[in-house]
């Protein structure tokens, strides 16, 4: 009995194989390539070159460059802004689906909204930059017609972070939605009935059914996002960025890729700086899992 | 029950205004640049295109598909959705299968989902990840957009959830009959889980044909550029060495919102067309794959 | 088992990994002949930049030609029987230098390429450079050799480590970096004829004379299309670019960023000094009035030239060839426009203004480890100088050629020029024609007179060349020749090869200066912020560099 199992498990060892060796190549070998943030790293010197060990002393130097604190403080101010709109907004949104009876306008509407979340930021940042031009968008074009000046709403530091939000917040809260609505249909119907008995308004009911009912979920994504916390969206920032605006929307993320490629070339503090990141990350994500498995008795697999 | 004559409550016509006002936000962008795409460039500097266009022409669009680079890297986009979507779907399911099995039937099955999950959760960052990809000789190859994301950790997870619902008496049934578990996997579990695969399937395929950033580090040529990077370039960045394909170098893309209105409008048309098709599946996929009731 | 198996992987793909070093090279003895034409066939790799008006502008012209099949390869495969490949052609200076940096990471280098001096220092240090002292000596022929040390010894020196010479520089002018003012002239006409009571200057002298002018092209409409789309100054993100830079408006106060600067027998850095502060209070002024554009940081050499086409532009800063471009394709499609190059403007009537400038070169060709032929790269530049400035030279076909003025030189990856040329042409023209010898001029000099010819008979294309060097068309190189009789060029004092420190931090200080600037210019930071910037400065590496300079500048007195 023992041995046919074995051969049978073999074929399944087999089947996950593909994948572990995958895996291990493209994910566990580069983190050999982390000591790299304990050197003095030349690239003249070859990868395997004889590089200097200089211990913690790139972390140190990272903290004394100025914009260091900075863009930390950017990235979690944006990607909490971002998590707690990220987490209102799409529940408002299916509570509103929810309630409309017409199947047609509803569907209809979805197929709308989540649209945004499938087209790349490279579009969409280059239909935010035409649209929000302080001289020729269209949204500037329409602050002028009821009397407001023109905002540089991606030029100014104090309005860069906001558009990040918004703009973000425009293309996700569709898809965003979903699942807090799909979660509202496994709500039993019966709990509404007898509500409605008891003379209940349709806010009672949000208040008292739909909510609480949609709480596990609410509960495991919004520690998921905060999870998150340190990734406030490359994609988004990269191509919405400019110099002017550095002060309030540098991120961690871009902000590595500059140490790397940018005008720098260095590769000592960008692996550092990432190494810093993957750490946090690590804890915040791992609490993240834990709490939801132990308060929205979330299991991942 | 009874049966009233509902009056359209003040509640559900606000309902219905902000929802429709949202579904056109969404929208309303793209129009935007549709009239744009179709406008005369002073019109354009004018200001004054809201939604429709002025100064009707299609040179524009005659610009862009003009150009061999934009073409090249269509190419390679096809290439890479039509290589990495496959793999990025056989390696899910043949992966999730054996990880869907419970600890005792399989021993080491926790180890492999730990080695898995463990991705998600610490990388060793951009620098170690390009350095490897040159030893490998990947660099400026199109292995390089393929391989580094095959194998799909979320899209495994969400399959290994759909699998364990399938009931055990199927595959002891099975068993009983003498199949093996490649027979179990693709004449059973498959068969009953197309919503979940047609789910993941379409996460790969947004992913690959989004995908900028990688054809961007990793590719020396502007030839190997998928579209997004090649589209990155035009309409954000400029990489003149863009211009080495022969077309016509009359007037840059930078000074030109036309052309770039109209990039971005043949970009998305692929998942336009097929978003309302494919939806469907994929918000019950979604929701039965990642939540556990 | 599993074990086993994972531990044996992990070996098998490190082993993979760490084993792949290149065979080291041997060298090849050469001919000792400057021109020697090898016997074989022999290809060299090499690694360039490309810039966008190669392919819009030569190659859409000469479209049987591409940057890897032109005139000069054909030329150095007939000549020396040296045939060009290229690892890479980098769309832009920023990604020539990310992906050399990479190359260099994975030793893999081509056989020569173009690095500057903290890049040699490192590679020397990793071993990855020939000695070229001897190959210099022998191969570099009289012009080329000529050329190299016109301006002093310093471009040699600057690559020399422990007496080994270790990149040969590809030499430009450095009065040609020399920035002008350049002003549309028709627009003050016109705005000048509408409203006489404006009276706006023609040769504006000083800050307030040129904020005259940027206020009325804004307001007054010069492009007459009713619209209010025609900028003050057009600048670009870029603070100290060659086109659309502001470097200029420091130099009217004396301020001299980037640079060293000497002052009481020391050296200082430029940016750190209270002539800063000074400029940059007054560009705040600037742009909160809107004569700096509020979408500056995001304008590129590429927009500017775009804006400059549409019209748009009236004032902008510039090198000496700004006429042949953007401003030659503006001419094209409306000859009415009028052009003046000018000296610099300054803070106050009583003094000129310095321009500043720094060392002739693009940089220095370094042969690596991997090359056979290190004499290759002396040879290539020998026929090329040869080809262009030398007895039986071919100007036409590998210059420019008169038909179209193109500069087709930009084909070749190596183009060195001897760095006095631009302003030496100009005197002989003008030189001729004061004394009616115009028959007597040869080479670059006669070329350029008949291109001015070609426009004066009525061609439009050759008019930057009119604007460029005619006597009688107050041409750029008369505001060349201004500086130069007056002295006017403030030359960065430190000219060699970078400290330990710079190499450490210096692209670290570089970029929070920039973004200082950027901010204190746009007005998200304030004044005050300059003082912080300083102090930032100083505890950050540029009191360590500012001490290495000055041990070394102490050396060489």
């Amino acid at each position: 009995m023992h041995k046919s199992i074995r051969r049978k498990n073999l074929a399944l060892h087999l089947m996950v194989l593909p994948a572990i060796i995958l895996v291990f190549i493209f994910n566990y070998i580069p983190l050999f390539g982390i000591v790299i943030a304990f050197q003095d790293f030349v690239p003249a010197k070859g990868l395997f070159g004889d590089q200097e060990w200089v211990g913690l002393e790139n972390f140190r130097f990272l903290f004394e460059l100025p914009q260091t604190k900075q863009v930390i403080i950017n990235t979690i101010v944006i990607a909490l802004a971002k998590a707690i709109v990220g987490l209102i907004i799409p529940i408002i949104v299916a509570l509103m689906l929810n309630s409309l009876r017409k199947q047609g306008l509803r569907s209809g509407i979805q197929t709308l909204i989540y649209l945004p979340h499938f087209i790349s930021w490279v579009i969409i940042s280059s239909i935010l930059i035409d649209i929000l031009s302080p001289s020729t968008g269209i949204i500037n074009q329409f602050l002028m017609q009821i009397g407001i000046e023109p905002v540089y709403f991606l030029g100014e530091p104090k309005y860069f972070r906001m558009t990040l939000v918004v703009s973000d917040l425009w293309k996700e809260f569709g898809y965003g939605s979903i699942l807090y609505y799909a979660a509202m249909q496994g709500i039993n119907p019966e709990l509404y009935e007898a509500s409605d008995i008891d003379g209940a308004n349709k806010l009672r009911k949000i208040w008292h059914i739909t909510l609480p009912g949609i709480r596990m979920i609410i509960v495991l994504l919004g520690l998921l996002s905060l999870g998150n916390i340190l990734n406030a969206g490359f994609d988004q920032v990269f191509n919405l960025y400019n110099i002017q605006v550095l002060e309030t929307g540098d991120i961690l993320d871009t902000y590595i890729y500059q140490l790397a490629f940018g005008t720098n070339l260095n590769y000592s503090l960008a692996t550092a700086a990432s190494l810093l990141k993957s750490i946090i990350s690590f804890v915040l994500i791992s609490m993240a899992y834990y709490l939801s498995y132990k308060y929205a008795d979330y299991r991942m697999f | 029950m009874i049966i009233r004559k509902k009056r359209v409550s003040i509640l559900t016509i606000i309902n219905i205004t902000i929802l429709i006002s949202l579904a056109l936000l969404c929208v309303l962008p793209f129009a935007n640049m549709l009239a744009m795409s179709f406008s005369s460039k002073e019109a354009i500097d004018e200001g004054i295109i809201t939604f429709f266009p002025l100064g009707l022409n299609v040179d524009a669009y005659k610009y862009i598909l003009s150009k061999d680079a934009f073409w090249q890297s269509l190419k390679i986009s096809l290439i890479r959705v039509a290589f990495g979507v496959p793999l990025n779907v056989i390696i899910a399911i043949i992966t999730a299968y054996p990880l869907a099995k419970e600890s005792k039937k399989f021993k080491t099955r926790t180890i492999y989902v730990w080695i898995l999950f463990f991705t998600l959760l610490f990388s060793g960052g951009i620098i170690p990840w390009y350095f490897l990809l040159h030893k490998l000789n990947m660099l400026n190859n199109m292995s390089a957009l393929i391989l580094p994301g095959a194998v799909p950790v979320f899209s495994i997870i969400i399959l290994i959830n759909f699998f364990r619902r399938i009931p055990k008496e199927l595959e002891e049934a099975a068993i009983m009959d003498g199949a093996n578990h490649w027979q179990i996997l693709f004449k059973i579990y498959v068969p009953l889980s197309v919503a979940s695969i047609a789910t993941i399937t379409l996460f790969s395929l947004v992913w690959h044909w989004n995908s900028w950033f990688d054809g961007m580090l990793l590719m020396h040529d502007p030839s190997k550029y998928p579209l997004q990077t090649y589209l990155q370039q035009i309409l954000i960045e400029t990489d003149t060495s863009l211009n080495q394909y022969k077309g016509n170098p009359e007037f840059s893309f930078l000074g030109n919102k036309s052309a770039r209105a109209a990039g971005v409008i043949i970009s998305i048309i692929p998942i336009v067309i097929a978003f309302p098709f494919v939806q469907r599946h994929f918000k019950k996929g979604l929701v039965l794959g990642s939540v556990k009731e | 088992m599993k074990k086993t198996l994972v531990f044996l992987l992990t070996l098998i793909v490190l082993v993979a990994l760490s084993g792949c070093k290149k065979t080291e090279t041997k060298i090849i003895p050469g001919d000792n002949d400057p021109f020697g034409k090898y016997d074989n066939l022999t290809t060299i790799e090499l690694v360039r930049t490309s810039d966008a008006s190669i392919e819009s502008d030569i190659l859409s012209y000469y479209n049987d030609e591409t940057l890897q099949n032109n005139r000069f390869t054909n030329l150095f495969e007939e000549e020396l029987n040296i045939k060009i490949t290229y690892k890479f052609i980098a769309a832009n200076p920023e990604q020539y230098r990310t992906k050399l940096n990479l190359a260099m990471s994975i030793n893999d280098l081509p056989d020569f390429m173009m690095v500057d001096p903290q890049q040699i220092k490192q590679l020397n240090a990793a071993e990855q450079l020939i000695d070229l002292t001897e190959y210099w000596e022998t191969y570099a022929s009289d012009l080329l050799k000529e050329i190299t040390t016109q301006e002093g010894n310093q471009v040699l020196e600057a690559a020399t480590i422990d007496g080994k010479l270790l990149g040969i520089p590809q030499m430009f002018s450095s009065i040609d970096r020399a920035q002008f003012l350049w002003i549309r002239t028709d627009w003050i006409d016109k705005i000048n004829e509408d409203n006489p009571n404006l009276n706006l200057p023609k040769e504006p002298k000083t800050i307030d004379d040129l904020e005259k002018i940027a206020r009325a092209f804004m307001t007054e409409d010069p492009d007459g299309n009713g619209r209010d789309d025609t900028y003050g100054i057009i600048n670009q993100g870029n603070l100290w670019a060659d086109l659309g830079g502001l470097t200029a408006l420091f130099n009217s106060y004396d301020a001299y960023p980037n640079i060293w600067v000497e002052s009481d027998g020391k050296l200082e850095f430029g940016s750190i000094q209270p002539e800063v502060k000074e400029t940059l209070a007054k560009l705040s002024e600037m742009y909160n009035e809107g004569i700096i554009h509020r979408e500056f940081a995001t304008q590129t050499s590429d927009t500017i030239a775009d804006k400059i086409k549409t019209s748009k532009v009236g004032i902008v800063f510039g090198e000496q060839w700004t006429c042949a471009w953007p401003i030659q394709d503006l001419y094209n499609i409306n000859p009415n426009t009028e052009w003046k190059a000018l000296p610099l403007v300054s803070s106050d009537n009583d003094k000129n203004t310095k321009t500043q400038i720094t060392m002739g070169t693009y940089g220095w060709w370094a042969a690596s480890k991997s090359s056979q032929h290190p004499e290759a790269i002396i040879k290539l530049m020998n026929t090329y100088v040869e080809s262009i400035w030398g007895e039986n030279n071919d100007f036409d076909k590998y210059y420019m050629p008169e038909e179209t003025g193109l500069p087709v030189w930009k084909l070749s990856p190596i183009n060195p020029e001897p760095p006095t040329k631009n302003l030496d042409a100009y005197l002989s023209i003008k030189n001729a024609i004061e004394n009616e010898t115009e028959d007597t001029l040869v080479g670059e000099a006669k070329q350029i007179f008949d291109q001015i010819q070609k426009f004066e008979a009525g061609d439009k294309k050759f008019w930057s060349w009119s604007k460029g060097y005619n006597p009688l068309d107050e041409p750029v190189y008369e505001s060349m020749k201004f500086y130069h009789d007056n002295e006017l060029f403030q030359y960065n004092q430190y000219n060699t090869a970078p400290t330990e420190t710079m190499v450490d931090r210096m692209s670290f200080l570089q970029d929070e200066q920039n973004r200082v600037f950027t901010g204190i210019i746009n007005g998200t930071k304030s004044l005050d912020d300059f003082d912080k910037f300083v102090d930032d400065w100083n505890r950050l590496g540029g009191e360590d560099i500012t001490k290495e300079v000055n041990d070394w500048y102490k050396s060489i007195k």
